[in-house]
């Protein structure tokens, strides 16, 4: 017997001497087949089999022997084992497409799941707009001197004050001196989302950035830090008095947002106005124009999201091109949806608390598969990679292509 | 001598029977004469479970003295909570679906002390009536048990006083009369010295086992009552209650919390027996303040977060009700009762660089009105039937951010009982019964940190059906009851993120977080009693089966309850080894045995991955809701009850050892990480207890 002060109990610990004493515990019920399926637009796609194993046991047991298919309306697709526990299905699912997995098992067992890819071309649409008006002071030069002008930088719009101000006064310049954590973004018409970036150094490593935080009001909250994004914290002095004023006045508006853990998840954004133009960029060009828009921040129709740069290392004699942010937006299924935030909230517990049965959690594990336990899901991510320079832009920088019109 | 010595050698004696002793004794509460008639000729508890503070106090409990829930947990049909907790599931039912109220006041937080004793001091107590079925039509608003305390009218002949102490409480009671004869007050205080009992206790525990840095309790009530008995047919009576408990504790020098539930209720109460055509006439208004709070402080990377959280219950009820003799041998009552109450559950603000946010606020109120009457006939020593039968208008949203709107539920009772031979018989009960509020419990301790909300359109009222048929008999010293109830429940509540029950983000979006769902329990029930001028004892056993089914829970499959314990048994003794005017010793023991709970444990595992995450996380699995019972519960109790009488002062002392047999009984179980299994975590060893009460 040991003895022992479990924290749950903390007013009764002073008075009374617990003791723990050991037991045994085995999974009741039938053996279960644990499922993992996540559809990407790939051509390969990947089923993991397992066998759900008794808590204590870190081995994973995989399941030797099952016949595998993806299915649509008019094919059926089989899967091939390459590996212990895993088939890959030779097929790219087609946007808005519903595709069903089947699973047979040597015993006669049968498992099945369903699942539809998220339409890409609603998932997010990105807007050019002028971002002229931020400069409240000097709009009407702006507007005197030159067109209203819009900046693409590979294919998502790197927005801020002490980015157009490097626009207006360093044209040919291609480094910059201090970060810029602030990136805003139009986000349309998407299912469920998840943001989340990445620094890209100049050593090619790719470091993720641990928080975030946005002023868009359908973010989920699950997983917010106790952390408060504070711009002075990132704010590195140029030697420009001007440009540093418009830098701290830009990003100082955002103090106070709370950051979230590794990523954003947005809910669905409602409609969008009819007034803008979808631009894409084409290669060789680095400017487009659009007209008729104003942005209106309170609409939701733009949100701001800031990230702690804490883990990155900038260093200003490099090339433009080597330091770069990349910002990824996945796009998830429904299913796939509540898994995430299930594996999310309990990664945190097994960073944390202890499990204990004090408290008897909700057992309804997010899952849509039918005869076992697991999930079949889809996901569709676009990356966009933001880069410092003004007078580069790069395209999609990772695996996807941007859409067309 | 030779007495004394073979109490001290013998360790099962007998406790002091509770039943059936009322026809000497006047009470004046809200229970209609005719009930009472009518249990005084059938001879038998027509009333369910009767109990008296004298005999209360006797059961064992940790503060050295029992209180009403410590004795009915001990009843047939009754399942216990957590250890050492004042909670009670009756028939299947959950905690929150009993009603404990006081002169008709339901009381919200009834424990003190995280479950140890309930906040109503014994000496305020005339009786506690504790019915299971066959309710009267003036009861309503819960699906499982009325636990009803009716309280002292004071002296009005003479000052007496009586001053109590254990450890954890320490209280005083004082009645006097203001106008003998006619005009009475009593006024009662309890405090509990379990802060300054740490702060004493803290040098002799090794550091490294001290899990507190710091712990302050505040914890306490007040009574105060002032009667006016105008003539022999008409009382009047004002009283107020208060209850507070309030735990400050630091775990370290980044995190302090501060929890703590208070009560306070005002009650009015008028009683008329002179009215030619009423044989009683009754009307009392009352209002009852309810708060649950915590307060969370953590510094966070350099930030101090602040947070806290109030839930609160405000309520206000004006009823009436009248009775008619019908006949020779029935009688009608009748009445209405009108109840409003505001409901702010899980309000919170969080303190900030500029100051404390303004609560968040989540009111909404309902009004709860009730028209009720039974009609009851009896042929003394042979029959007795009552139908009992409430309409209950129910209005909701009002007031608040919820949606509005309103219902209207029929219910009722049905009591019949028929005496096969004098002074035995046959029971039935029925029982149709509407809740309009669910009570999310979260931690199984019977702590009033539960969270109160009002029924509405997405949580609609608590239902429930049951049945009870049996045999009873009242043979002299000998008393026994046995049957068999059914009972169906509808639209009970699972709260599903009890694991962050305590965070704010989880608290504010709690609407979300609620299944509903039924639940069925079944089960024998059998008591036996037997009170002799120097032995006795009494036995009780249950087998009861109970399960709850929410579509959305448990892939849709039934599971057990968590205190479904299928075997409940209890025995309990009283030896009065002395009895003389001036001095008296008696020894009892108390014995239970019950059916471990269930417990919800991950039992399996399974890997899962994040998006853009190349290692898998090994994620815990449940294979089902309360898939893992916990080992029987077994305690075995005993202690010596001395009182000693002088002309002026009476002292009473209880000494004795609670789990006298050290069994280790699982509270919970936790997950050792770092030796890979699962133990259970006990909380009460072998402990001595001791009280003292002096009465003038």
């Amino acid at each position: 017997m040991k003895r022992v002060f479990p924290p749950v109990v903390l007013l009764l610990a002073f008075l009374l001497l617990a003791c723990s004493d050991p037991v045994e515990i085995a999974w009741k019920g039938e053996r279960q087949v644990s499922v993992y399926c996540i559809l990407t637009r790939d051509s390969l796609q990947t089923v993991r089999l397992s066998w759900v194993s008794s808590l204590k046991d870190g081995k994973e047991e995989w399941v030797d022997d099952a016949q595998v298919f993806i299915r649509d309306k008019g094919y059926a697709y089989p899967g091939k084992k390459v590996n212990a526990g895993e088939w890959a299905v030779s097929m790219t699912p087609e946007p808005g497409k519903t595709y069903w997995l089947e699973i047979h098992l040597p015993d006669g067992k049968e498992i099945s799941a369903e699942t539809s890819c998220p339409d890409e071309r609603i998932l997010i649409d990105v807007d050019v707009y002028q971002p002229a008006i931020w400069l409240e002071e000097e709009e009407e030069n702006i507007r005197q001197k030159q067109p209203p002008l819009a900046y693409e930088l590979g294919v998502c719009q790197f927005f801020n004050e002490s980015f157009y101000r490097q626009f207006k006064e360093m044209k040919g310049a291609t480094t910059m001196h201090h970060v810029m954590p602030g990136l805003v973004f139009l986000l349309k018409d998407s299912v469920c989302c998840y943001i989340s970036a990445a620094f890209h150094g100049r050593d090619g490593q790719l470091t993720p950035i641990r928080y975030l935080a946005t002023n868009h009001k359908e973010s989920d909250n699950f997983n917010v830090t106790k952390k408060q994004y504070q711009s002075e914290d990132y704010f590195s002095p140029s030697g420009n008095e001007l440009r540093d004023r418009y830098d701290r006045a830009s990003f100082s508006k955002y103090n106070g947002l709370v950051m979230h853990d590794s990523f954003l998840r947005i809910e669905q954004t409602r409609d969008y106005d009819n007034g803008v133009r979808n631009v894409y960029p084409v290669s060789g060009h680095a400017f487009s124009t659009v007209t008729d828009f104003k942005p209106v921040e309170s609409a939701n129709k733009y949100f701001t999201v800031v990230g702690s740069f804490e883990n990155a290392v900038f260093d200003k004699n490099v090339g433009p091109d080597d330091e770069y942010t990349i910002l990824y937006f996945s796009s998830v299924s429904k299913e796939y949806d509540r898994y995430l935030k299930y594996v999310y909230e309990r990664k945190q517990k097994a960073d944390g608390d202890m499990l204990t049965s004090l408290y008897s959690d909700n057992a309804n594990i997010p899952g849509n598969i039918e005869g076992g336990t697991g999930i079949f899901g889809a996901i569709c991510v676009k990356a966009f990679a933001c880069h410092r320079s003004i007078n580069r832009f790069t395209g999609n920088m990772v695996v996807y292509e941007p859409p067309r019109l | 001598m030779r007495k004394i010595l073979l109490s001290l050698i013998l360790l099962l004696t007998d406790t002091v029977l509770i039943f059936a002793q009322y026809q000497d004794r006047e009470i004046r509460d809200t229970l209609q004469a005719a009930v009472k008639e009518a249990r005084r000729n059938v001879g038998l508890y027509s009333e369910g479970y009767a109990l008296i503070p004298v005999k209360t106090r006797q059961v064992t409990s940790l503060l050295g003295e029992g209180d009403a829930v410590k004795y009915i947990q001990t009843l047939p049909g009754v399942s216990t909570g957590g250890e050492g907790g004042s909670a009670i599931y009756v028939r299947g039912g959950n905690m929150g679906s009993n009603l404990m109220t006081l002169d008709g006041m339901p009381i919200y937080g009834v424990s003190h002390l995280l479950g140890l004793t309930t906040i109503i001091p014994e000496d305020v107590v005339a009786e506690t009536v504790f019915l299971a079925g066959g309710f009267p039509s003036e009861d309503g608003n819960f699906t499982a048990s009325h636990i009803r305390l009716v309280s002292k009218d004071g002296n009005f002949g003479r000052t007496e006083a009586a001053f109590s102490a254990n450890p954890f409480l320490l209280g005083g009671w004082i009645s006097a009369p203001i106008v003998k004869g006619s005009a009475s007050a009593q006024a009662v205080i309890r405090v509990s010295p379990i802060g300054l009992v740490y702060k004493a206790v803290k040098p002799m525990i090794k550091q490294n086992q001290l899990l507190l840095d710091d712990f302050g309790a505040l914890a306490g009530d007040a009574y105060g009552k002032l009667t006016w008995r105008k003539d022999v047919d008409n009382d009047l009576s004002l009283s107020f209650f208060g209850s507070q408990d309030r735990y400050a504790f630091t775990m370290n020098e980044t995190s302090s919390d501060v929890l703590g539930w208070s009560n306070l209720l005002a009650n009015l109460s008028w009683n008329n027996r002179s009215i030619s055509c009423l044989k009683t006439l009754h009307a009392d208004m009352s209002f009852n303040h309810h708060v649950g709070s915590q307060r969370q402080k953590t510094l966070f990377e350099g930030a101090l977060n602040d947070f806290l959280m109030r839930s609160v219950i405000d309520e206000l009820t004006v009823s009436g009700s009248a009775t008619i003799e019908t006949g020779l041998r029935s009688n009608l009552q009748f009445g209405i009762k009108v109840r409003g109450a505001l409901f702010n559950p899980a309000a919170s603000s969080v303190m900030g660089e500029e100051g404390r946010s303004s609560l968040l606020d989540t009111r909404s109120g309902t009004l709860l009105a009730t028209l009720h009457g039974q009609w009851e006939y009896s042929i003394p020593d042979l029959f007795l039937a009552r139908f009992a039968f409430r309409g209950n208008a129910f209005a909701y949203g009002l007031g608040g951010r919820t949606d509005k709107g309103w219902m209207f539920h029929p219910e009722g009772s049905l009591l019949l009982r028929w005496n096969f031979i004098r002074k035995a018989g046959l029971e039935v009960t029925v029982d149709a019964l509407t809740q309009y509020y669910h009570t999310l419990e979260g931690i199984p301790l019977g702590w009033s940190l539960d969270m109160i909300v009002s029924s509405d359109a997405t949580l609609p009222p608590e239902r429930a059906l049951q049945g009870y048929m049996g045999a009873y008999g009242n043979l002299g010293q000998h008393l026994f009851r046995a049957g068999a109830f059914y009972k169906k429940m509808r639209n009970l509540v699972y709260y599903g993120k009890a694991t962050d029950f305590f965070n704010a983000v989880s608290r504010a979006g709690w609407h979300d977080n609620i299944n509903v769902g039924e639940g069925t329990s079944y089960g024998l029930e059998f008591l036996y009693e037997k009170e002799g001028p120097v032995l006795s004892w009494r036995a009780s056993y249950t087998w009861s089966k109970s399960d709850r089914f929410f579509p959305d829970l448990n892939e849709g499959r039934r599971f057990p309850a968590k205190y479904d314990r299928r075997h409940i048994a209890h025995l309990a003794a009283d030896w009065k080894v002395l009895q003389r005017a001036s001095f008296s010793l008696d020894i009892s023991s108390q014995f239970t045995y019950q059916s471990g709970s269930w417990d919800t444990l991950q039992d399996g595992s399974l890997t899962g991955w994040f998006i853009g995450e190349k290692d898998g996380v090994r994620l815990p699995l449940i294979s089902s809701l309360n898939n893992y019972q916990l080992p029987a519960y077994i305690r075995w109790d005993g202690g010596v009850h001395l009182a000693i009488a002088g002309k002026a002062v009476k002292h009473e002392v209880n000494i004795g050892v609670y789990n006298i047999l050290n069994r280790h009984n699982p509270f919970m179980l936790r997950y050792n990480a770092e030796l890979e299994q699962w133990e259970t975590i006990s909380l009460i060893p072998v402990l001595p207890y001791i009280s003292y009460r002096v009465l003038f």
